[in-house]
């Protein structure tokens, strides 16, 4: 029970997220780079890595159960909204024996009925639904506007929690695959980048990621979208789905998401020793932007001697082939199906100038279940920033305050009201309204006897 | 349609906000009722001038107004100057608040003007109608805090005002109660909206890039500014903070929505760079 209290209490869930902002700030100040002794001790402490930092974690599992413990309390609450019923005696005997405030009805020929149907019109300007009962008149609206807090609360629950679990389950990261080829999607196709959640069990998909074409500018209704792959998916011998894919445009397969990160332009060659049967495969990928040469290195196993063979793309297809076996460099421009010796006797052939396409996968269930939790979230939020739930109960009481009473005499009116904290100036406003009801009805009985 | 029209526009919006700041001056120090009058004409024909000049650069350039410094400010100064207007055609009283929002709106549109404001082009990831949703929402959100803080300003002048000579000016407010629920609302509109934009965004990065948070400096900035909304939001709705204590909590968070939106972008390296790119 002292936990309950302590986790529903609302000083703490101010207090938490004063920590969150104060959290954020710091980490955002630390990765924008910040050093000194502050920056390499909040380093230290892994505050930069909020996924993985145990710090975090601990004051999210605090703040997810904080939120649940509010929730609960919330849901209690419009629980028992539901279950008060709208009149009950309690409510009368309380009206007579200690409203909030009293309207003094200073025409004494005004009976019940005129104060009551002056008093219906009031609660109804204000969107109520009134009933009226032989003793007491109630009004209220939005009786489950408090609903939207919980759901609100319960929907940052649900966020929380999805968040974690999918960061726990997920794996993300990169691979590369040529142009007119495919890849299994196992650990092994991920050799650039790769990062699973503690509970990833290794469950790959399983299916095969593959490249049908690469369009270096794709044009989609008239605008271009830059470098897109048509990536297809396949489970054996049969094509799942098949689909350009660029930014804004991911492949989605389930889980499973496949952007393009990247577009890179391949070299595709084999290294063949006369009378040998045994060809070496070479694929190099080429920064086309800085045409920096791709190398690899044979060794010549007359001399020993290491041979440094350089290739940059020259476009149209075409590269230039630089052999450095250190007596000095010998420079090639070859095309497809060409041929350039590198050592006597071994010869490299230009087999293909292609693309390669830098898949970034992710495989993450948790999204939809995120995006429903901000759905949910955005509605509860609403409501209870903006529904006002009102209750009000009101009952004629004669100057004696001995009852509710059906007779002419000079009246007062008990009201006993309940609002919600987003709306302060409801007490004032129907005090003011009902006052002024009142009066004028009195006002135009005075008119009707004259 | 020719920048000519957007240039004349925008400096006739921005010459009107500069009179109707002045004019509110003298209309709060002087208690001239009269110079208010003339500074809520003069904000609606400012906020005029400032539709047409951003509607003549979106059907120039082809784009609404959400990449780089220039178009960024200018929309945001848009709202505030908006969401002012239309609370006091509702709530007269409140008006004399503009002393505080249109020097503040003056102050953005002319430093949107020092910097560059060459059209940028929509290009791969920025391709989205997530993008539209996210720069709506954002907007909406600045515009219903920068009326918050107004409203706040408000309450904390009305209530400095109590038997000062300025009480009969005072008076014309909304009561202090109606002052702190508005303010309530408005920050629930503006936390509400912030939400969507957030999970707009969120839902954009992982379209766009295969995550929905990556603690970029604005995606952390604005958890930032949105989680002191929700700090003012607790106080109010459960621990029943009321008057000052809530006003000054209201007005202090504007300048950190603010720095979320124009200034996070400048400070710190960010991915999101390029929507305010100088």
């Amino acid at each position: 029970m002292r936990l309950m209290r302590f986790l529903r209490s609302r000083r703490l869930a101010v207090l938490l997220l004063v920590g969150l902002t104060v959290y954020a700030w710091v980490g955002s100040w630390v990765t924008s780079g910040a050093g000194g002794p502050a920056g390499t001790l909040v380093k230290g402490l892994g505050l930069e890595h909020p996924f993985s930092a145990p710090i975090f974690l601990a004051a999210i599992a605090l703040v997810t159960l904080s939120t649940a413990a509010c929730a609960w309390d919330r849901t209690l609450a419009v629980l028992c909204a539901a279950r008060t019923p709208t009149v009950a005696d309690k409510t009368l005997d309380r009206l007579v024996a200690s409203p909030q405030f009293v309207v003094t009805v200073q025409d004494a020929s005004l009976d019940r009925a005129g104060i009551v149907a002056a008093a219906e019109a009031v609660l109804r300007s204000f969107r109520m639904k009134v009933r009226v009962t032989d003793s007491v008149v109630t009004g209220s609206a939005w009786p489950f506007g408090i609903a939207g807090s919980a759901l609100f609360h319960w929907s940052l629950v649900g966020l929380f929690v999805f968040a974690g679990l999918g960061q726990l389950t997920r794996y993300e990261g990169y691979v590369n695959v040529i142009q007119g080829r495919s890849i299994l999607d196992s650990a092994a196709a991920y050799t650039t980048e790769f990062t699973a959640g503690r509970l990833f069990g290794g469950g790959f998909s399983g299916l095969e990621l593959g490249v049908a074409a690469v369009d270096l500018d794709l044009q989609v209704e008239g605008s271009s979208r830059g470098a897109a792959t048509l990536v297809t998916l396949s489970s054996g011998e049969r094509e799942i789905k098949r689909q350009w894919v660029y930014p804004n445009s991911p492949l989605r397969y389930g889980s499973m998401l496949v952007h393009n990160a990247d577009t890179i332009p391949v070299f595709l060659g084999s290294i063949r020793t006369d009378g040998s049967t045994d060809n070496r495969n070479v694929t190099l990928e080429f920064d086309l932007a800085a045409r920096s040469p791709q190398k690899f290195e044979v060794v010549n196993d007359a001399t020993g001697a290491n041979v440094t063979v350089a290739i940059v793309p020259l476009g149209g297809e075409r590269v230039e082939v630089t052999v450095d076996d250190g007596t000095g460099p010998r420079i090639s421009n070859a095309g497809i199906d060409d041929s350039v010796e590198i050592l006597p006797g071994q010869h490299l052939s230009i087999d293909e100038l292609t693309y390669a396409a830098q898949l970034h996968v992710v495989d993450d269930w948790s999204v939809p279940w995120l995006y429903a939790m901000f759905a949910l979230g955005t509605l509860g939020v609403s409501a209870a920033v903006f529904v006002s739930t009102r209750r009000v109960s009101l009952a004629t009481v004669v100057d004696a305050g001995e009852g509710p009473e059906h007779t002419s005499d000079r009246m007062r009116l008990h009201v006993r009201y309940s609002f919600r904290r987003n709306d302060p100036a409801f007490p004032r406003l129907l005090e003011e309204a009902l006052t002024q009801a009142v009066a004028e009805s009195s006002a135009a009985k005075r008119e009707d006897r004259a | 349609m020719s920048p000519f029209v957007e240039l004349v526009a925008v400096w006739v919006a921005i010459v009107a906000y500069a009179a109707s700041s002045i004019a509110f001056t003298v209309g709060t120090i002087f208690g001239k009722k009269n110079a208010e009058d003339v500074a809520v004409k003069l904000a609606w024909v400012g906020l005029g001038a400032h539709l047409v000049s951003i509607a003549s650069r979106w059907v120039r350039i082809g784009h609404g107004p959400y990449l780089g410094f220039y178009e960024v400010s200018s929309l945001l100064a848009f709202m505030a100057v908006g969401g002012f207007l239309l609370v006091v055609r509702r709530y007269p009283g409140v008006r004399i608040a503009g002393v505080a929002i249109m020097p503040v709106a003056f102050l953005i549109l002319g430093a949107s003007l020092l910097v560059n404001n060459e059209a940028q082009t929509v290009t791969g990831s920025l391709a989205s109608f997530w993008l539209v949703i996210h720069v709506i929402f954002a907007n909406l959100a600045f515009g219903a805090y920068a009326v918050s803080f107004v409203l706040a300003v408000a309450f904390l002048m009305k209530d400095a005002g109590e038997g000062h000579r300025w009480q009969t000016l005072l008076d014309r407010f909304p009561q202090q109660d109606e002052l702190d629920a508005l303010t309530i609302r408005f920050v629930g509109a503006g936390f509400v909206f912030q939400g969507i934009m957030i999970a707009s965004g969120s839902i954009w990065a992982n379209e766009a890039w295969g995550r929905y948070w990556g603690w970029d400096a604005v995606e952390t900035w604005s958890l930032i500014a949105w989680a002191i909304y929700a700090v003012y939001l607790h106080l109010t709705l459960t621990l029943g903070w009321r008057g000052r204590k809530a006003a000054w909590v209201a007005i202090l968070a504007l300048p950190v929505s603010v720095f979320s939106l124009l200034g996070v972008p400048i400070a710190y390296d960010s991915i999101h760079g390029a929507y305010l790119k100088l």
